[in-house]
C-alpha cells in the first residue's frame, strides 16, 4: 500500500515537474532573419589602380543605417569592366533596379522572411577638387542648415555636401527622442558674428542616458562622418574624423565665444572647484597605413595617432580665456610633424580633420551641463600663410 | 520602505503562527499520552479538521508562455530567493475530500541570461521611448516576496496522499524586475532601422520593478505525502493566470506569467475527538 503510494507521488512529482518544464523552456525553432543589410561591397577591377586613388577603396563596409553609398573613383574610370560584389545579412536576396555597370546602381534587397525590403544607391563620383599649389582659402559661415530627414536635429552643408559636417547629434536623439532641434547638443545659434552661427551645448542624455553610463552628451562639430551603430557601444568609435584632402593647410581661424556650465562633474559626480573649457583641433594625417589599409582618426586618437603630419590645437591656457559675451578670433597655425608628400597628396591619401567641442573631456563624459561653446566664421589657409 | 515593514510583521506572525502550532503539538502529545494511561478511550475519532506548517524551495520563473520563438537559447539559469513557508488548515468530510486554506510567505525569483534574436522591445523613460528589435543576450533577474493565500480543493487519495487543486491569489510585496541587454545590437523601430551596437563590454541596464503589478492570481496543484508521525514531503506547482505587467506595458511584449514549483518538508497535525468512557464509575 505505502510502496503503491509512493509510486504515485513521484509520478504526480514528476508529472508536474515535467509539465513545468513543458510550459517554460521549449526553445521553438529558429525564425528565419528579418535584417536585410548590404553588409559590405567589394569592387573588382582588372587595374584597381586605375579606378580607385586608394586600393582601400575597394572595399566598402557599409554603416548599418546608410543607404546610400557614395565612392570616389577616377576621372577616367570604366564602369563596364567593373564586378560588384554584395555581402548582404544572411538569407537576404538582392536584385538590381537599375542598369548593371553605370554610375550610379540602384539595388533592392529582400529579407529572408521576405517581410522587410531596403533600396540602396551606390554611386560613383569624381572629386570635383583638383590639386592645386596655390594660395587657396576655405571659409565656412554655417550659413546653409537644415533639420535632418526625420526633422529632428540640424544639419550643416559645405557648398550643397551635406556629409562634409557630422556631429553627435544623431546619437543623442537615441538617448532624448522627444527633444526638439534646439534642445539637441549641436544647434543653430541665429546670434552669430555674422549670420548664424553654430553652438555646441553640453547636455544631460537623461534616463535613458544613465542606462548605457553616457550621463551627458557634449556638443560637438567635426568634419567626418557619426557612426551611430557604435554610440552607445564606445561613443570614441563613432566619432570618425576626417575627409581626403589635397592642400597643405597652414593657418586656422575662427571666431569663439564660450560659457561654461555650473557644475562640473566627472561621470556623474560632481568636482567642485573645476571649471570645464572647450577645445578645439584640426590635423592633417594619412589616411592608408603601410599596409595600404584605410585608416581614419577617431574620438580616441584624433590628437595623438602616428599618421598625424600636420596640427593646430587650441591651447588649454587659450580655451579657458575665451569670454562669455564678447567675439574673439582665435588662430592657430599649423604645427608640421613631417614633410608632405606630393603623390600622396594629389592622390587623395591625406585627410583634413577638425573637431570642436563644447567640453573638453566630453569624450569621456565629463563637463558641465550648460557649457556652450559657439563658433562662426571658420577660415581654413591652405598652401601658402597669410 | 512601507512593503518592509509589512514583510517584517507578516515574517513575525508566520513565526508565532508556527511557534503556536509547535507547541499545540506537545500538548495534543500530552494529551494522547493521558488517555493512553488511562485506558479508558473508546473513541479516537478525527474531527476532520486538520492544520499545519510547510517550508520549502521554490524553483521557476516569470516566462511567456509557450515560449516564443525569439527566445534562442536559455544560457544560465538560477532561482533567485527561492524560499516559501506555509501556515496552513483544512477540513475533510468523511475523510475524503474537504477544503484548504493557506498563508504563504514565498521568495520566488529567477536569474536567468537568454539569447534572443529579433525580440521586439519598448522603453520608455521619462518621456522618452526607444523601441526596436533587439537581438543579444538579454539577462534578467526578478523577485517577488508575496503572500499567496490558497484556497483549495482537497482530496484524500489514501492515507498517505492527499491531492490538492484550486486557485490562489498573490499580494506582492516586493517587486523586482531588472536586468541588462549587451552583445547584440537594437534595430531601431524595425528591423531594417538604424543598428546599434551593444558588445565589447557596454550595456544597456533596465529596472521595471515598478511596472510590476501588486497583486495576482492563479491556480495550484498540490501533492502532501505523509512519511510519519505528522512529519510529510509536499509538491506544489503554481501558474499565474495574469501576466506579472499591465496590458499597455510595451517594453516587453509577451505576457509574462509566474510560473513556480516548490517542493520541501510538511509537518501537520490532525484534531480528534477523544470520548471516554467510565467517568461515571470515578464519582
Amino acid at each position: 500500500m505505502a510502496k503503491t503510494t509512493i509510486k504515485h507521488f513521484w509520478r504526480f512529482i514528476v508529472m508536474l515537474g515535467l509539465f513545468a518544464l513543458g510550459a517554460s523552456s521549449c526553445v521553438k525553432d529558429e525564425l528565419p532573419n528579418s535584417e536585410c543589410d548590404i553588409e559590405k561591397i567589394i569592387i573588382h577591377y582588372p587595374t584597381p589602380d586605375s579606378l580607385f586613388y586608394r586600393l582601400s577603396d575597394s572595399i566598402i563596409i557599409v554603416p548599418p543605417a546608410d543607404n546610400e553609398i557614395k565612392i570616389e573613383v577616377r576621372p577616367d574610370a570604366d564602369f563596364s569592366l567593373m564586378r560588384i560584389e554584395y555581402v548582404l545579412t544572411d538569407g537576404a536576396s538582392f536584385n538590381n533596379i537599375s542598369e548593371y555597370k553605370s554610375d550610379e546602381i540602384k539595388i533592392r534587397t529582400t529579407s529572408e522572411d521576405g517581410k522587410w525590403n531596403r533600396i540602396y544607391t551606390i554611386s560613383f563620383s569624381v572629386p570635383n577638387e583638383s590639386f592645386t599649389v596655390e594660395k587657396r582659402i576655405f571659409e565656412f559661415n554655417f550659413e546653409d542648415h537644415r533639420l535632418d530627414d526625420g526633422g529632428k536635429y540640424s544639419i550643416w552643408l559645405n557648398n550643397d555636401d551635406v556629409d562634409y559636417w557630422a556631429s553627435g547629434n544623431p546619437g543623442f536623439k537615441l538617448s532624448k527622442s522627444t527633444a526638439k532641434p534646439d534642445e539637441y547638443p549641436t544647434i543653430v545659434d541665429e546670434n552669430g558674428y555674422a549670420g548664424d552661427a553654430v553652438a555646441l551645448v553640453t547636455r544631460s542624455t537623461g534616463l535613458f542616458g544613465e542606462m548605457v553610463g553616457m550621463p551627458i552628451a557634449a556638443g560637438n562639430l567635426f568634419v567626418g562622418s557619426f557612426d551611430v551603430s557604435q554610440a552607445l557601444k564606445d561613443a570614441m568609435a563613432a566619432t570618425l574624423f576626417g575627409k581626403p584632402f589635397m592642400y597643405r593647410p597652414m593657418r586656422i581661424k575662427f571666431m569663439a565665444k564660450y560659457k561654461p556650465g555650473d557644475k562640473y562633474k566627472r561621470k556623474s559626480t560632481e568636482v567642485s572647484g573645476m571649471v570645464d573649457y572647450p577645445d578645439m583641433y584640426a590635423v592633417l594625417y594619412k589616411n592608408t597605413d603601410a599596409d595600404g589599409n584605410s585608416v581614419t582618426l577617431r574620438g580616441d586618437d584624433g590628437k595623438t595617432n602616428p599618421n598625424i603630419v600636420a596640427r593646430a590645437f587650441l591651447s588649454e591656457t587659450e580655451a579657458k580665456k575665451i569670454p562669455a559675451d564678447k567675439w574673439t578670433e582665435i588662430n592657430i597655425p599649423f604645427e608640421y610633424l613631417e614633410e608632405i608628400d606630393e603623390t600622396r597628396l594629389e592622390n587623395r591619401g591625406y585627410s583634413f580633420a577638425m573637431v570642436f567641442t563644447s567640453s573638453f573631456a566630453g569624450g569621456e563624459f565629463s563637463g558641465a551641463v550648460g557649457s556652450t561653446f559657439t563658433i562662426d566664421e571658420v577660415r581654413l589657409i591652405c598652401n601658402e600663410d597669410e | 520602505m512601507n512593503n518592509k515593514y509589512i514583510k517584517i510583521i507578516f515574517l513575525v506572525a508566520t513565526l508565532l503562527i508556527s511557534t503556536f502550532s509547535a507547541s499545540a503539538e506537545k500538548e495534543s502529545g500530552s494529551s494522547e499520552a493521558q488517555s493512553q494511561d488511562s485506558i479508558n478511550v473508546v473513541s479516537n475519532d478525527w474531527t476532520g479538521w486538520g492544520y499545519g506548517y510547510r517550508l520549502g524551495f521554490t524553483i521557476g520563473g516569470i516566462t511567456p508562455v509557450p515560449l516564443p520563438a525569439e527566445v534562442r537559447e536559455m544560457m544560465t539559469f538560477s532561482p533567485n530567493g527561492a524560499f516559501m513557508q506555509e501556515v496552513y488548515g483544512y477540513k475533510l468530510f468523511k475523510e475524503k475530500f474537504g477544503f484548504y486554506f493557506g498563508e504563504r510567505l514565498a521568495i520566488e525569483g529567477m536569474n536567468v541570461e537568454a539569447r534572443v534574436k529579433n525580440y521586439h522591445m519598448s522603453i520608455e523613460q521619462g518621456g522618452d521611448y526607444i523601441s526596436g528589435y533587439f537581438t543579444g543576450v538579454d539577462k534578467t533577474e526578478a523577485k517577488l516576496i508575496s503572500v499567496k493565500i490558497p484556497l483549495e480543493f482537497m482530496a484524500r487519495i489514501n492515507s498517505r496522499l492527499d491531492l490538492r487543486v484550486g486557485p490562489y491569489i498573490q499580494i506582492n510585496l516586493h517587486r523586482e524586475f531588472k536586468g541588462e541587454v549587451y552583445d547584440g545590437y537594437l534595430r531601431e523601430n524595425t528591423p531594417v532601422g538604424q543598428k546599434i551596437v551593444f558588445s565589447d563590454g557596454s550595456t544597456a541596464t533596465y529596472d521595471f520593478s515598478e511596472d510590476v503589478k501588486k497583486a495576482g492570481f492563479g491556480a495550484e496543484v498540490a501533492a502532501d505525502f505523509q512519511i510519519k508521525n505528522g512529519f510529510g514531503i509536499f509538491a506544489n506547482l503554481d501558474y499565474g493566470f495574469r501576466s506579472v505587467f499591465p496590458d499597455d506595458f510595451e517594453t516587453i511584449s509577451f505576457k509574462m506569467y509566474p510560473i513556480f514549483f516548490s517542493l520541501g518538508l510538511s509537518y501537520r497535525i490532525e484534531l480528534k475527538r477523544i470520548i471516554i468512557v467510565g467517568l461515571k464509575d470515578k464519582f
